[in-house]
């Protein structure tokens, strides 16, 4: 499931994470004087549920993690796929036109209440998402693919999921959290329900109106659950204990708990720290000077001003580690093919080499970016690395020479005759006013183009406007960031022609019949050479077409306290594995 | 005086009105669509054979959005009246563009309708790869308004039932397609366009059912966590009313003695000292001044001696059963500088109202009576000056009542206290509309019957007010 979150976090501009791991193979027995009695981490946004199928935020989601478990987590170093609640990574066998996953959860695990988890805790969950009255329809659209469950009587603890189609992400994919039943259908309201039948959308109809399903989803849709420490029971090492609006959630680490005496055998498995505390504070100034008084160990999505600034106080970086790993995102400014303007791959070129991306970079982020030159994270083995646009202004000036952009009435702006009419080449850019990063970003662009002679309007508005405009297709060009990924990259939802209908991603309007090809084909290959290749010949051609100019991902602004070992970064959201935490020795 | 006090409350009830009906049309003007911003919706690139659009129809339904706005509607003769029944945005932005166009809904309705069946043709008769291309035409025919768009497009869908045997057999259906595009373009009635027409919708129609939930005091449900929006106003009004009115007290008992005080010493050098200080104060931006406290007096970072006041918040981790001073006096460290913000910004100006009243008292004539008379100061002070130096206050608190329940935005955001100002501003950066709009009617009837209560305070305590020959 980790990977395909990147949709469900789309567009969030949330800063990211470094994280903190445990070391895999060294001797793993922590002191009792290394425990931490707690952990402060600073989070910047109000949090309004901890329970993940109705969380909205990254950051929710990954407070959440500690409570809930998914039954395999990436390995913070190697990324590996590393089995948690079940026993092992599953079994993957073609089944009719798609796949069976078979799983089967390792027997120390268990709920609270001492009973074990079992395959039924695991359909229940499938079945709690795929109720079509239960208010979670993006995570529903998520789990479609999985179309049928199989019990085995002879081991309670095993199952087999069977997936639609042989989609490239069904393992990441299937691997979800996993609810106790007994918690969340206390009454066995879905019990009577097969999931087939919740997934046949013929039957949709019946149960819409169907009681059980309805009493159900009121239920579980009630708003309060989200926060209510009773019902946020998870086979993880944490529970809510105390949860004030505005100011703090607090988890406590569970007292003999069943992931304890496996941390030998599963490093990835452990969690030290006996609390931790989450401290909602907004602004910035002030999460930073409670930092500076020891009120917080951990603090993200710092800005790169003040994270600069922290590094070079010698006082505060005494106290405190500065990490910066590559977020799992890049910011672009995207080009509306519906605009005649842009029409000519050489219009897009020539604005592309106006881009003085290393200018930009130690502008506006401070030197904390790396510039990319496509969609994919490069950390990717088949990120196209030669493939660089270079800021080359003389070389946009006769890329617009030869697209027959001209300033014949030398009003300073170039011109030309489109449909019998004299056309200015002046474009809006559309952008998020309240980040400082794009406002410096857009003024750079803005002159390097002007004087060339390409008139830009800067059209700045609050974040969610700037994306319901880019939705609604209101921009010439827009500076915006996508989610990628550390693990495969889907690029159906932004670049297939298929998306580009109104309400999808594509709101570019790109369309190239290769693209749709090659992504039908690597949605569906398992063979990672010939996907490779699919996915360099991918950037191939957007790099022939220039769709986006790609500015740059930027880095995670993370501050740990020094006092904790087990603090190393890594790529996987959300970087601060905070329940990984041991106090130095 | 009962008089006085129906026909204020008479004007009162049309006020309310009108502003709720001006609050729900600005609500209706807030970007996003409630359905998204609910996460209502599932993700359209996933779930292929299930009709999103039937899935959005529902939850559309289900908020009320499929009623008409208001009792009644003024518009063009072209339009129907039952545009708003088209639950998909996108499409209803096409036909009014199609109508803005043509002005003749009829044809328009048609030529639509035979798109879907067009569309729905091809979906029953042909696999998804023999029609790939067909089908990705006539999405884009559904979102086309502009004529010669729609002519290319056509050209393209004839074009490629031309090329393909099998898709021959289209060409009927194609050809009543193509037929009702002409209708609209040949038939048009732009005319139409500029004959108003009132249509009226009756009591079921979304202002309506949106004013009647909000005076029981149902105020929708929050966009980011589900929640009643009722409930999120109730938490955040509590915080709210402890620092605000704490902050009123002290800014409105501070102002009433320093404005007696320095119109009693006018021209005096302590007037001129304390004035000038407040005007300085009153310079100094509350934001800013917060933000200097809390670098400065909440941590040891400029000395150990400075670590005094916690950074943010209404309240510590406490030990397990704290006693009740123990508490008490977390609540009030906390409450010290956020209240020091609130109080210092408006005293210049309460103060100066204060001390323009008490002066222009102070010369009148009644004043020097009761001076020959012999009356005390104390006692002149009490009975005449400060009773009838209050009056013009009232105006103010007027005005300084609501904002100590709509809270305050910035020093709550600074200090992190999750009252009314904190919850507006998070609402509006989270486009919780529904929050949004709750609390600015809220604080819209609440300065109403705060103005509806000064006036009728005024009637009764002011004997200058007259009743009788006033024009209420």
């Amino acid at each position: 499931m980790k990977c395909n979150f990147q949709l469900f976090l789309l567009f969030t501009l949330v800063g990211l994470f470094s994280c903190v791991m445990p070391e895999s193979n060294s001797d793993v027995t922590i002191a009792e004087s290394e425990i931490p009695t707690e952990v402060i981490v600073h989070a910047p946004r109000e949090l309004n549920t901890l329970f993940p199928i109705f969380s909205k935020t990254a950051g929710e989601k990954y407070i959440s993690n500690n409570i809930f478990f998914y039954l395999i987590i990436g390995d913070p170093k190697t990324l590996e796929n590393v089995p948690i609640i079940v026993k092992s990574v599953p079994v993957v066998e073609d089944f009719e036109e798609g796949l069976a996953i078979t799983y089967e959860i390792r027997p120390e695990a268990e709920w609270d209440n001492g009973t074990p988890i079992l395959a039924s805790d695991f359909d229940f969950t499938l079945k709690m998402i795929a109720n079509p009255r239960v208010d979670t329809p993006v995570l529903r659209s998520f789990l479609d693919f999985i179309i049928g469950f199989k019990y085995y009587p002879d081991n309670p603890r095993k199952f087999t999921l069977y997936t639609k189609d042989k989609y490239f992400q069904a393992i990441d994919a299937s691997s979800y959290f996993i609810f106790p039943e007994y918690v969340y259908d206390p009454k066995g309201l879905m019990k009577g329900f097969k999931l087939e039948d919740l997934k046949n959308a013929d039957k949709l109809e019946d149960l819409n109106k169907n009681a059980k399903i309805n009493e159900y989803a009121d239920f579980i849709n009630a708003p309060e659950k989200g926060k209510d420490i009773n019902f946020l029971v998870g086979g993880g090492p944490y529970k809510v204990t105390s949860w004030k609006t505005g100011q703090e959630v607090v988890l406590e680490k569970k007292e003999d708990w069943w992931g304890d005496q496996l941390i030998a055998e599963i490093p990835q498995i452990a969690a030290y720290p006996k609390k931790l505390i989450y401290k909602i504070i907004l602004d910035e100034t002030v999460a930073v000077t409670a930092a500076k008084g020891g009120e917080i160990d951990v603090l993200s999505e710092v800005s790169p001003r003040d994270f600069v600034e922290l590094q070079k106080d010698e006082a505060f970086s005494k106290k405190y580690n500065f990490h910066s790993p590559i977020a799992t995102r890049y910011d672009y400014i995207g080009f509306n093919f519906q605009k005649e303007k842009l029409k000519d791959v050489r219009v897009r070129k020539a604005l592309a080499h106006l881009a003085n991306i290393s200018e930009i970079i130690k502008v506006s982020y401070n030197d904390l970016a790396t510039p990319t030159i496509g969609p994919f994270h490069p950390s990717k083995d088949y990120y196209y690395k030669e493939l660089k646009t270079e800021y080359e202004p003389e070389k946009a000036m006769e890329l617009l020479d030869e697209a027959g952009w001209k300033d014949t009435d030398n009003d300073g702006v170039r011109d030309k005759i489109i449909n019998n009419k004299k056309v200015d080449l002046s474009l809006d850019l559309v952008y998020n006013i309240n980040n400082d990063i794009t406002k410096n970003t857009v003024l750079i662009f803005q002159e390097a183009v002007e004087r060339v002679g390409v008139k830009i309007e800067l059209k700045g508005s609050e974040y969610r406007t700037t994306v319901q405009n880019a939705l609604n297709r209101n921009f010439d060009l827009v500076l915006l960031s996508w989610q990628n990924s550390i693990y495969l990259d889907d690029p159906k939802a932004v670049w297939h022609s298929d998306s580009d209908v109104p309400g999808g991603y594509n709101f570019l309007g790109f369309r190239n019949d290769e693209i749709d090809v090659l992504i039908n084909k690597i949605r569906f290959s398992n063979d990672k050479k010939a996907r490779n290749k699919m996915y360099k010949r991918f950037q191939e051609i957007l790099y022939k077409e220039q769709p986006q100019i790609f500015l740059a991902c930027p880095k995670e602004r993370i501050i740990i306290s020094n006092k904790y070992d087990n603090a190393e970064s890594s790529l996987i959201r959300p970087g601060y594995f905070e329940r990984y935490f041991t106090l130095k020795k | 005086m009962l008089l006085y006090i129906i026909k204020r409350i008479c004007w009162f009830i049309p006020t309310i009105f009108l502003v709720s009906v001006l609050i729900f049309f600005l609500s209706k003007l807030a970007p996003g669509d409630p359905v998204t911003l609910l996460g209502l919706t599932p993700d359209i690139q996933r779930m292929e054979h299930i009709d999103i659009e039937k899935m959005y129809r529902q939850q559309y339904q289900k908020l009320g959005l499929d009623k008409p706005i208001f009792y009644f509607t003024v518009q063009s003769y072209a339009f129907p009246d039952t545009l708003y029944k088209f639950t998909n945005k996108s499409k209803r932005e096409i036909l009014i563009k199609l109508i803005n166009n043509f002005g003749n809904w009829t044809e328009i309705a048609a030529y639509q309708s035979n798109i879907e069946n067009f569309i729905k043709k091809i979906n029953i008769n042909f696999s998804k790869s023999q029609i790939k291309k067909l089908n990705r035409s006539c999405i884009d025919l559904i979102y086309t308004a502009k004529p010669n768009k729609i002519e290319e497009i056509l050209l393209q869908i004839r074009q490629v039932i031309q090329k393909d045997s099998v898709l021959n057999i289209l060409n009927s259906d194609y050809k009543i397609l193509s037929k009702s595009y002409h209708s609209v373009i040949n038939q048009s009635t732009k005319y139409k366009l500029f004959i108003p027409k009132i249509s009226l919708h009756g009591f079921d129609n979304q202002f309506h059912n949106w004013i009647s939930n909000m005076l029981v005091g149902d105020f929708g449900y929050s966009y980011t966590d589900r929640r009643p929006a009722s409930d999120k106003i109730k938490d955040a009004i509590q915080q709210s009313l402890i620092l605000n009115g704490i902050a009123f007290v002290l800014s409105f008992g501070l102002a009433l003695f320093l404005g007696i005080y320095t119109a009693v010493h006018r021209g005096k050098k302590r007037d001129k000292w304390i004035m000038n200080i407040l005007y300085a104060l009153y310079a100094l931006p509350a934001f800013w001044i917060g933000t200097l406290l809390i670098v400065f007096f909440t941590t040891d970072t400029y000395g150990e001696w400075l670590d005094l006041f916690p950074t943010y918040g209404l309240s510590s981790r406490l030990s397990n059963d704290p006693s009740f001073f123990i508490r008490a006096w977390d609540r009030i460290i906390h409450l010290v500088l956020p209240i020091f913000c609130l109080v210092y910004p408006p005293l210049a100006y309460l103060t100066k109202q204060m001390r323009e009243s008490t002066i222009n008292i102070l010369s009148q004539e009644y004043i020097k009576t009761a001076k020959a008379k012999g009356l005390g100061n104390k006692k002149i002070m009490k009975k005449h000056i400060f009773k009838n130096a209050f009056y013009p206050m009232l105006t103010v608190l007027g005005i300084t009542i609501p904002g100590i329940v709509l809270g305050s935005v910035v020093i709550e955001q600074i200090f992190t206290i999750s009252g009314m100002g904190l919850l507006i501003i998070q609402s509006i950066l989270n486009s919780d509309w529904l929050v949004v709009f709750a609390i600015t009617w809220l604080y819209a009837i609440i300065s109403l019957l705060i103005k509806l209560i000064i006036d009728i305070a005024y009637g009764l305590l002011d004997p200058r007010v007259n009743l009788k020959s006033s024009n209420i």
